[in-house]
């Protein structure tokens, strides 16, 4: 039997990721088949992100209230609340198939046994049944989700790995956590072994699962696991085995050009998306299938789109070069000497490699995006600066990109500085050029870079052995990416390549100057680190001088209002945009807390309510006196586009100091 | 009486004037880190290069003390921070600027300095701007190849090579290409040049790991960097050998300072030393090699001269 059905998308594979894709394409009204046979695997507890769990009402689901990744036996690193969620894998997989069979998605339960390209975007594939009937059927694209296993055009070149899971019980009293094996100290070259207990609040079951990029024997790695988690901590010892042992290849070898092969996409598993840290691959299963959807709706050129999207969205994170051990070996002895360390550099790293998501659900910055449909022009001069900020770094230190994709979330309109920039561009009454995206990409590389020297400070107090790893690596990661932000305005924009090195100067001396005298520079550091993308951006942008004086002037306050609402923030006890606490913004000297009340502990002003009080006062008429200020200036700004953009991100970066007044207000209108 | 300068010494005394006064535009929690290396300084060998490489052509004497002066002080960025993360006690005998001044104000120190590099190239010219900015990217990757590959022992000729021509090859390249530029002369010396500079810094990066392990005249205690994991070409190619008994010790976590005589004396006996003098001789040759008929020249007789001095330490 033949359907002829030009304008298909055939995806092949029914697992997480091939479904999710189909789901999306119907939801963008593409007709598409979805090929292969629902497994009857996954009945195992899987790890997902918040925005998973909110695809769905029929699955059940559980919160993690805290998680934890382990170095060893004394080093770990805990969230609390990660807005994480225990389900089984099965669950998700039948809830996916049944939306998308709702959604019109046409599911042909067979194989695909042959798959030929029969022109550009023609392709001709045949599905075989049970009992050996076939079904014809022509594409317009593929889309290929059969995981890593090697199979129909499907092998990876990298060594795959294995991942195997299977179900416990009684789980009792036995804590979930992800433990992240040490490397072999006499191997070089060996490669991560993780290992996750999950622990299902509902059923008294726990999911030990083990991902080996090595690969091995699943009744070996099984064992293996079971033996070190008992050594970590006896009670896992007590576990008995309710379920199968269930095993698939992986692979951690993404890079995003093997993304799309002789035409076809991959997604998931294919495609090599498999965290090395972790071994979680569900989160990016369901992006990458949301991403693949998104690229096929743009119409012709979608082979090189979704190499682009994926470019900016995922980075293999460990390459697939020669590197990848020594890679692994520095990060995870990076991660592992910095697992409780309170600083924005570490936090952001820690989130980035070692949450399902990455950073994603639990960035801050993205719920500062501006959703407003009318600063839609700055999409693509945001996309630009993404894109080049990774690329920049990615193919030399992935572990540096997967930190900056994941800090800039999934939102192209988040509040951060490459916007404040691409808002001064326009303030010349022009539309944001691209031409100027390297310039964006190299602040927001420079100010990470900042962020990474804060952290250089020894914490360790004698080694005799081996580097100091944590300084070490802010060292590094700071020349990095300073570096690269200079060769960025040199190649790309010579014309402010004084002004961006005089820019780098006045910070580090900032810098030094809080160091020496906490409270005196804190506040004139974040002032500077918002007052050149602003200047610049108008400057390049053909603004005439009032008008980049109006800019500075607004970049400037900017960086008051982000100082105090983050102190703000961090006094109320909620999480900062640079992931710290007040113990940490006060330790890095990152805080205006000083220039108030004096130098100080966290310790001291959570002891003190009057103390804490004050601090919580002060940050707050500072925030909300610099959000008026700022308005005031704004209004000046002329062209639209700008001023709303200006407008916009000042409040939603107020907004914490905002929002607490509108609190009062409420309850003193209540009190009338 | 004394004797006047040679334009050769007097070049470098204007150097050492010329990074001076780009230094005192730190202020003074910054400066002290800076003075103090400045005020020790080290030979100056690649400023050194870079005036002979100019000499192909009828440079500006200005331009060439302050671009002199901008390769010193990038060198001079770099090896503050190279020290915080080797954590090497001292600096040309001296203690090290993190040991004074803690680690994250030697460190903004380097990052000053490296700030003042990049304004003054852009007062140079945009085509030295890049090029100044590139050779800093290709210094801190070449740190970062440095680092990753801590406690690997099988690390290749090879790639060993690599992070050699990055960490240190760039600079000298850098110092050449510079020179070159001023003298505004043909591409093909200007190439050759650059191949020389680039190879002559991976002869003297390997030179150094030779003297190391070797002598005391390197300004560091002998063979540290092994505490650290950062196994240098000797002792890798005693290691590529399958010297075991050095292997074990190295990764051994008890390895101490006390240690370090019998690993020089193993990584010795395997030959390791004499291995590496000779790849290092291969790339020195390799960089002289590269000169071609500009050797027949002055400048490029100078060239090979001053190389062959720096080379006899």
């Amino acid at each position: 039997m033949t359907t002829a059905s030009g304008d298909q998308v055939l995806v092949i594979g029914t697992g997480i990721a091939g479904t999710m894709a189909a789901l999306e394409l119907s939801n963008r009204g593409m007709p598409v088949t979805l090929a292969g046979i629902p497994s009857l695997a996954g009945n195992y507890d899987v790890t997902v992100t918040d925005n998973v769990v909110n695809m769905f009402t029929n699955v059940s689901a559980w919160e993690i209230p805290s998680y934890t990744i382990a170095f060893d036996s004394h080093r770990a690193a805990h969230w609390q609340r990660p807005k994480l969620w225990v389900c089984k894998k099965r669950a998700i997989e039948l809830a996916l198939l049944t939306n998308a069979l709702q959604a019109g998605v046409r599911h042909l339960s067979g194989f695909v046994t042959r798959l030929e390209n029969t022109g550009s975007n023609a392709w001709d594939a045949t599905v075989t049944f049970d009992g050996g009937h076939t079904e014809i059927l022509e594409a317009q694209n593929v889309i290929l989700a059969t995981g890593a296993d090697p199979g129909l055009q499907n092998a990876l070149p990298e060594p795959e790995g294995r991942a195997c899971a299977q179900l416990f019980a009684p789980a009792e009293d036995c804590a979930s956590l992800v433990y992240l094996t040490p490397p072999d100290a006499t191997d070089p070259h060996g490669a991560p072994t993780s290992i996750r207990a999950l622990a299902s609040p509902g059923a008294d079951t726990m999911t030990i699962s083990v991902t080996a990029l090595v690969g091995g024997d699943a009744d070996a790695l099984m064992k293996t696991a079971l033996s070190q988690l008992t050594a970590l901590d006896p009670r896992y010892g007590k576990l008995q085995p309710i379920g199968l042992l269930e095993t698939q290849v992986v692979s951690a070898s993404f890079n995003p050009e093997a993304s799309v092969r002789n035409g076809v996409l991959r997604v998931g598993a294919a495609a090599g998306l498999t965290n090395p840290f972790t071994g979680d691959g569900i989160t990016s299963a369901i992006r990458s299938a949301v991403l693949a959807a998104e690229a096929l709706e743009g119409g012709s050129g979608a082979a090189q789109r979704y190499r682009r999207i994926l470019a900016r969205n995922f980075v293999g994170q460990l390459g697939t070069t020669g590197h990848a051990a020594r890679r692994y070996h520095l990060a995870w002895r990076m991660l592992a000497d910095t697992a409780s360390r309170d600083n924005p550099f570490f936090a952001k790293g820690r989130n980035a490699a070692l949450l399902p998501g990455g950073f994603a659900t639990l960035n801050s910055f993205d719920k500062m995006s501006l959703s407003r449909q009318q600063h839609a022009h700055v999409d693509l001069f945001m996309l630009s600066c993404t894109e080049i900020v990774v690329a920049t770094v990615r193919d030399h230190w992935p572990f540096l990109a997967s930190l900056i994709t994941a800090d800039q979330g999934q939102s192209s309109r988040a509040a951060r500085p490459s916007l404040l920039f691409a808002a001064a561009t326009m303030a010349g009454g022009r539309r944001p050029d691209v031409r100027w995206a390297p310039v964006a990409a190299a602040i927001e590389l420079t100010m990470l870079g900042m962020l990474a020297f804060t952290a250089t400070n020894s914490t360790i107090e004698a080694i005799d052995r081996g580097v100091d790893w944590p300084s070490a690596t802010a060292v590094l990661a700071g020349d990095f990416m300073l570096s690269r932000a200079s060769q960025l305005v040199t190649t790309y924009a010579p014309s402010v390549s004084s002004a961006f090195s005089g820019w780098m100067f006045d910070l580090v001396e900032l810098r030094a100057c809080e160091l020496a005298q906490p409270g005196h520079c804190a506040e004139d550091f974040f002032r500077s680190l918002l007052e050149f993308p602003a200047r610049i951006g108008a400057d390049l942008g053909g603004a005439d001088d009032d008008t980049v004086a109006l800019l500075r002037e607004i970049g400037r306050i900017y960086g008051e209002t982000f100082i105090h609402t983050e102190d703000l923030l961090a006094l109320r006890g909620k999480k900062t945009r640079l992931d710290i606490t007040l113990a940490g913004l006060l330790g890095t000297h990152l805080s205006a807390i000083p220039s108030i009340i004096g130098a100080t502990t966290a310790q001291k002003i959570f002891n003190d309510g009057v103390l804490h009080a004050k601090a919580l006062k002060m940050s707050r008429r500072r925030a909300v006196d610099s959000h008026e200020r700022a308005t005031g200036i704004i209004e000046k700004v002329i062209p639209d586009r700008s001023r709303i953009l200006l407008e916009d991100l000042i409040t939603s970066l107020a907004e914490p100091a905002l929002s607490e007044t509108s609190y009062l207000e409420h309850l003193q209108e209540e009190r009338r | 009486m004394t004797l006047p300068n040679s334009p050769e010494e007097q070049y470098l005394i204007n150097v050492h004037e010329h990074l001076h006064e780009l230094i005192s535009s730190l202020t003074p929690r910054l400066r002290i880190s800076a003075y103090n290396l400045v005020s020790n300084p080290g030979k100056y060998f690649r400023s050194h290069l870079l005036e002979i490489c100019s000499r192909f052509g009828s440079p500006n004497r200005r331009r060439i003390v302050k671009l002199g002066a901008l390769v010193e002080l990038l060198h001079l960025a770099s090896l503050l921070h190279d020290d915080v993360i080797d954590r090497a006690a001292s600096r040309r005998n001296r203690p090290a600027a993190h040991v004074l001044a803690g680690h994250e104000i030697a460190v903004l120190t380097g990052a000053a300095c490296m700030a003042l590099v990049g304004q003054e190239a852009a007062t140079m010219g945009d085509g030295i701007a890049q090029a100044v900015s590139a050779t800093a990217a290709e210094l801190a990757y070449g740190e970062l190849l440095d680092i990753e590959r801590a406690f690997d022992f099988t690390i290749s000729v090879e790639d060993y090579t690599e992070l050699a021509r990055r960490k240190t090859g760039a600079l000298f390249q850098l110092a050449c290409v510079l020179g070159a530029g001023e003298a505004s002369g043909a591409r093909a010396t200007f190439s050759r040049l650059s191949l020389f500079g680039q190879e002559l810094g991976v002869a003297f990066q390997i030179s150094d790991d030779c003297l190391d392990l070797w002598s005391n005249v390197s300004d560091k205690p002998m063979g540290t960097d092994h505490l650290l994991g950062l196994f240098g070409l000797p002792t890798l190619c005693a290691l590529h050998g399958g010297e075991s008994e050095l292997k074990e010790r190295l990764m051994s976590p008890d390895l101490g300072i006390n240690d370090l005589a019998v690993i020089r004396d193993l990584v010795a006996a395997a030959g390791g030393v004499e291995k590496a003098s000779a790849i290092a001789r291969l790339h020195f040759n390799e960089a002289l090699h590269s000169l071609g008929p500009l050797r027949e020249t002055l400048a490029g007789a100078a060239l090979v001269a001053a190389s062959e001095k720096a080379w006899q330490r």
